[in-house]
């Protein structure tokens, strides 16, 4: 057996309510490639940075070499020898990439008080030479680099510590397929010398190909790890998404039921190069689930319909009306509504109080005359939101960021749904919320629908979209891959295949 | 504890101003409290109190107007020569005419050219003052007889309460004003709620240049004339009236009307007392200037103490300028 | 191959954008030279635009230092104006020569930005607010001051009798040029240079690379400080005294400056920012220049301009930027 570099015991780590680790065991051998695998919001890059010390562990305990390890940040982590390509960190563009590389390192390379350039061009082409990476520019602007030389660039950086364990979180996704083969190479390369990987990717066949050991991960546990020659595609694929789906929580009917009448007609919307000429339409009373690998522009989709993306082409309109939706004001007044996936950035007003954030979208439809907003009527209705929707909370005037995150959302959510609406765009409304919660969500959905609501699910979650929605519109590579009905396509087999 | 913080946060601009009155009142051996030097602070307050009831629109989006002291000149020294030239009723109008285009620039450079507010309103300000000593040229306009009438107190209370009815009525009673301040809390949850934020911030510039102007005449009318120096640094003093108050930096639902009200006074009262106590201009400044650090430290520091605000942070968007 | 290609493309099309700027400057340089009747480009009037460019240009060296790293502070004005007479009182009243009039100028310019920028980051205030609440303390003290010597003196400032040979020609055209060069590379071949240059450009990888902010931020402000120290003994000793100035006053000292360190931002992807604001300070000096030689007066109309440039300067350099600005 060869030799353990990294040994992880009984790890835990939560954010808020969410567990995102769960007792996590784990064991890396020497030269070997081990492979990460799991849905969104599985917990595999939070795992992957607790390694590497961008975050800290709540409890467990981390052996590196046989000694304890616990980096408090990635600079230590680096002391350690572990070094990672994060997913997002990205590079400071108004610098060059050869800065880029040696950023926080550059004393090294001083000369009679100023740096020398060339001994850091020549120390980073070692690198890119001895790793065989195939060429890239030094100099310039790393902001005119592609996505592929930025990956390239972090992944030199991640190796100029000279790092015996290296973490790759979705490296190839941003690497065309010829990136890819030489990235295919250095891994041999690196694995040969008896340093070891740790490999994330959404890429399941490129994992089979790469990976010697793969530990499959789903709500923040290790459901299995197993050599890799010992799953096959398919058994991975159910291991990763193979919940029960019908939770009490989700739908029980087999069938799509929704109204005749369409509420919101789609057509050939597109933004240049994230959306590309995605139709449908939303009828009265239909949950409509949008789905798609992480990649897959479904988020896009959503920004897009609200009219919050320059470049938009194609058409959005009322069906009834024929009204056009070109901007966030036109959807508004025709009764839409879009909940952002980034709840805290885009939604919320953290530092402002319940009341306050219950108001704000309906304040404009509230007024007598002269503009009066009577502050009695104000006070009256997040009152009565608060309660009709269960925010546990010590009343209007707590202030939202002290909210768990379920009563964040319910905040979010409840004040969009007071209002009279048609339509209304979710994008991942469970997202970061607690069970009990997120059943509380499905069920206002349910209610919503009945009333009938036109309502755009868009979820990370398959387990989530298939439980709840009519219809799924499946996304691949920014267009639209199918739309599969409940009543015959409900299996996941059948999404994953157009997923793919 | 959350009760605490808004009573805390409540009767904070009361308590400097109670301890501004103590401490003058015994600084200057109850000279503060002479009748006639209370109307004085009374009269000195109306011009701060009315810019204020602009810049506060523009504050609570977090964002900065300070042309306020050139602006200012430029629209009273235009009112007093239009006044002389076609009579007295026009100087209100042509005031409140420079006063919106002003805004409507400043509005405009912010919103739709995404120049930071401070480094827009700082470039206008050392143009306006330039414009001012181009058309003054230093001479001094006098303003026309039949105005003075609105320098009177009694006319002068009315009006400031009228404007604060008004003013206080589009803050605090109209969407408009729920905006600004959510403008205040988080530009892009508004942008989300599907209101059009350009226009909101828009208008609130053009807000404060008119207060600004209407400000103006009845300073020049106060003092009797337009001079090249009228106005110089009394952006400083609205800004640090609202800072005093308790209105945060960074704008949102903390800022309060009222907070203004009381901070006006107060400012007012600090220089009023230095120069009875004899401070000279140079010391007068200084403690103006330490004054604004430690409100706006203070303030900030209230807010983070109660985890209410990462006010720095969210400054640091502005700084992205450079 | 196709890469090597690619990667020489993109260095071509630097050297292109970097022709068509200087040919655009060009251009305007022998318009304007037209339009004012040929006194632009005389061998006098050039060294007069040159002489007044060196001052902006020390100022805008010192403030790329400290406004990279995001502090916009605006107290620069008044530091240099209570700094050099500061230098000045060593130089004449306590007879220190050329050595009291540069040490002392430069260290009170170093002492001040420090209180200056770490009351913005130690207390957290916003910067812009920091700066002016110190730059009225600086004026303040300033004025004190000056009142106190009008009393005692008979003149408010100390004017400079002898010291003027920072300020005379080839003397500050080689102080120009050395400081250029030295602002280069401590700008973008120093540790220290890249550190804040990462800290603007990306806070969040800056903090993940291990760079400390605070001490970064506050290392860049020493280093700024003194070459608008430096800048304080060539305006001192070229104009002879620098009078007080009161209700922010000051700012206008640092007017030009502002405008040019927003221009060079926003030329940095063409031009390195030290050679950006070499040339932009010449530009907009000449510019000022073709203003007096076209007849508009010097306080009025040229500074209506000067706030006109600096808010084009401020539109061309967020040209395109989404996100919130407040």
């Amino acid at each position: 057996m060869a030799e353990e570099i990294l040994r992880i015991e009984n790890l835990s780590k939560s954010f808020g309510p969410t567990l995102a680790n769960k007792n996590i065991n784990l064991s890396l051998k020497r030269g070997s490639v081990h492979g990460l695998a799991g849905e969104n919001g599985s917990g595999k890059s939070t795992l992957a940075s607790i390694v590497c010390g961008i975050q800290k562990k709540d409890s467990g305990k981390i052996y590196k070499d046989g000694e304890e390890y616990s980096p408090a940040n990635p600079i230590e982590a680096g002391n350690r020898h572990v070094s990672m390509v994060v997913q997002e960190l990205g590079i400071v563009g108004n610098l060059s990439p050869v800065v880029n590389i040696f950023l926080g390192r550059t004393e090294q390379f001083k000369k009679n008080g100023i740096l020398d350039f060339n001994k850091m061009e020549k120390a980073a082409r070692e690198q890119l030479d001895k790793w065989e990476l195939g060429e890239l520019a030094l100099d310039g602007m790393t902001e005119t680099l592609s996505i592929g030389q930025r990956k390239i660039l972090e992944l030199i950086r991640a190796l100029s510590i000279d790092p015996d364990l290296l973490i790759l979180d979705e490296i190839s996704q941003a690497l065309s397929q010829d990136k890819r083969e030489i990235l295919y190479k250095f891994i041999k390369h690196f694995t040969g010398e008896g340093k070891t990987i740790l490999m994330i990717t959404h890429d399941l066949e490129e994992m089979l190909e790469i990976c010697d050991t793969i530990s499959v991960l789903r709500d923040g546990e290790i459901v299995a790890t197993k050599a890799c020659a010992d799953f096959t595609l398919e058994e991975l694929k159910h291991k990763m998404i193979g919940r029960e789906i019908a939770g009490d929580y989700y739908r029980n009917d087999q069938e799509e039921q929704y109204g005749e009448e369409v509420i919101l007609e789609v057509e050939k919307l597109g933004v240049p190069g994230q959306l590309e000429d995605v139709s449908f339409q939303l009828h009265k009373g239909e949950v409509l689930g949008v789905c798609g690998l992480s990649d897959a522009g479904i988020h896009t989709l959503g920004a897009a319909l609200f009219g919050l993306l320059e470049h938009r082409t194609g058409k959005v309109c009322m069906k009834a009306t024929g009204k056009l939706l070109n901007r966030p004001k036109d959807v508004i007044k025709a009764g839409g509504a879009y909940l952002s996936k980034d709840r805290d950035a885009d939604g919320l007003m953290l530092d402002a109080s319940i009341g306050d954030n219950i108001i704000v979208p309906n304040v404009g439809d509230m007024t007598g005359k002269f503009g009066f907003l009577s502050p009695g009527k104000v006070k009256k209705l997040a009152q009565e939101t608060s309660e009709a929707y269960a925010i546990k909370s010590t009343g209007i005037d707590h202030i939202v960021k002290r909210l768990s995150g379920g009563n964040k959302q319910k905040v979010n959510l409840s004040r969009w749904l007071i209002k009279d609406l048609k339509f209304i765009i979710l994008d991942c409304p469970t997202r970061g919320v607690d069970i009990g919660v997120k059943a509380y969500i499905y069920e206002v959905l349910r209610k919503a629908k009945k009333a009938g609501l036109g309502i755009i699910l868009i979820s990370d979650e398959l387990s989530e979209a298939m439980g709840m929605s009519d219809r799924i519109l499946v996304m691949r590579d920014h267009k639209k891959a199918g739309i599969l009905s409940r009543t015959t396509d409900f299996t996941e087999d059948k999404i994953i295949e157009v997923m793919l | 504890m959350m009760k605490m913080k808004i009573k805390i946060d409540a009767l904070l601009p009361f308590a400097v101003l109670f301890l501004m009155l103590i401490i003058f009142g015994v600084a200057t051996k109850g000279q503060v409290f002479n009748g006639q030097n209370l109307l004085n602070l009374f009269s000195q307050s109306v011009a701060t109190i009315i810019a204020g009831l602009g810049m506060i629109f523009v504050a609570s989006m977090g964002g900065t107007d300070i042309t306020h002291g050139s602006l200012l000149a430029v629209s009273a020294a235009f009112a007093a020569i239009v006044g002389q030239s076609f009579g007295a009723v026009w100087m209100f109008p042509v005031a409140i005419l420079i006063g919106a285009c002003s805004g409507l620039l400043l509005g405009t450079l912010n919103a739709k050219f995404k120049v930071p507010s401070f480094m827009a309103s700082l470039s206008m300000l050392i143009a306006f003052r330039a414009f001012v000593n181009w058309i003054l040229n230093s001479r001094v306009v006098m303003v026309p007889e039949e105005i003075t009438f609105i320098d009177e107190n009694s006319f002068k209370l009315v009006a400031l309460i009228v404007m604060i009815l008004i003013i206080g009525y589009l803050f605090d009673f109209t969407p408009f004003g729920t905006y600004v301040r959510a403008i205040g809390e988080n530009e892009n949850a508004v942008k989300h709620a599907g209101i059009n934020v350009d226009k909101i911030k828009i208008i609130a510039f053009i807000i404060s240049g008119i207060m600004a102007a209407i400000a103006g005449v009845f300073t020049i009318v106060r003092i009797g004339g337009a001079s090249n120096n009228l106005g110089s640094g009394f952006e400083m003093k609205v800004m640090m009236a609202m800072f005093i108050g308790g209105i945060p930096v960074q704008g949102g639902m903390g800022s309060k009307l009222y907070k203004l009200i009381v901070g006006a006074p107060t400012i007012i009262l600090l220089e009023n007392g230095l120069v009875l106590c004899g401070a000279s201009g140079g010391i007068t400044q200084g403690i103006r200037g330490v004054v604004l650090l430690a409100t706006v430290y203070f303030t900030l520091l209230m807010y983070s103490r109660f985890g209410v605000k990462k006010a720095a942070r969210k400054i640091g968007v502005t700084e992205e300028a450079n | 191959m196709s890469f090597s290609q690619k990667n020489n493309n993109e260095k071509m099309k630097r050297i292109r954008n970097q022709i068509i700027l200087f040919a655009g400057i060009a251009l305007l340089v022998v318009i304007s030279n037209l339009i004012v009747g040929g006194s632009l480009l005389t061998f006098g009037n050039l060294k007069t635009i040159i002489s007044h460019a060196i001052f902006p240009s020390f100022v805008t060296w010192g403030m790329m230092f400290i406004f990279t790293s995001g502090i916009i502070d605006l107290s620069i004005g008044a530091n240099i104006l209570l700094s050099a007479n500061v230098g000045a009182i060593f130089a004449m009243d306590l007879g220190m020569g050329y050595f009291g009039l540069i040490f002392a100028t430069i260290l009170c310019t170093v002492v001040l930005e420090q209180l200056s920028v770490n009351c913005s980051v130690s207390l957290k205030i916003p910067s812009w607010i920091s700066g002016l609440g110190m730059a009225l303390v600086f004026e303040a003290i300033l004025t004190i001051y000056a009142t106190i010597r009008s009393k005692t003196e008979g003149s408010s400032v100390i004017t400079l009798k002898g010291f003027r040979g920072m300020g005379t020609m080839p003397l500050m055209a080689i102080v120009w040029i050395v400081g250029f060069i030295i602002a280069y590379l401590l700008f973008n071949r120093t540790t220290l240079g890249l550190n804040i240059r990462a800290i603007g450009g990306n806070e969040g990888v800056a903090d993940a690379m291990g760079i400390d902010k605070k001490k970064t931020i506050l290392l860049g402000a020493l280093v700024g400080a003194v070459f608008i120290g430096l800048a304080a003994v060539i305006q001192e000793s070229y104009a002879g005294k620098l009078s007080s100035q009161s209700g922010l006053g000051s700012l206008s000292t640092i007017f030009k400056s502002l405008a040019t360190v927003l221009l060079a931002g926003s030329f940095e992807r063409i031009i390195s920012m030290p050679v950006g604001i070499m040339v932009g300070s010449v530009f907009i000096t000449g510019l000022f220049n073709v203003l007096t030689l076209l007849g508009v007066p010097s306080g009025t109309g040229q500074e209506i301009c000067l706030g006109g440039i600096v808010i084009l300067c401020g539109i061309i350099s967020h040209w395109g930027f989404k996100g919130v600005v407040k």
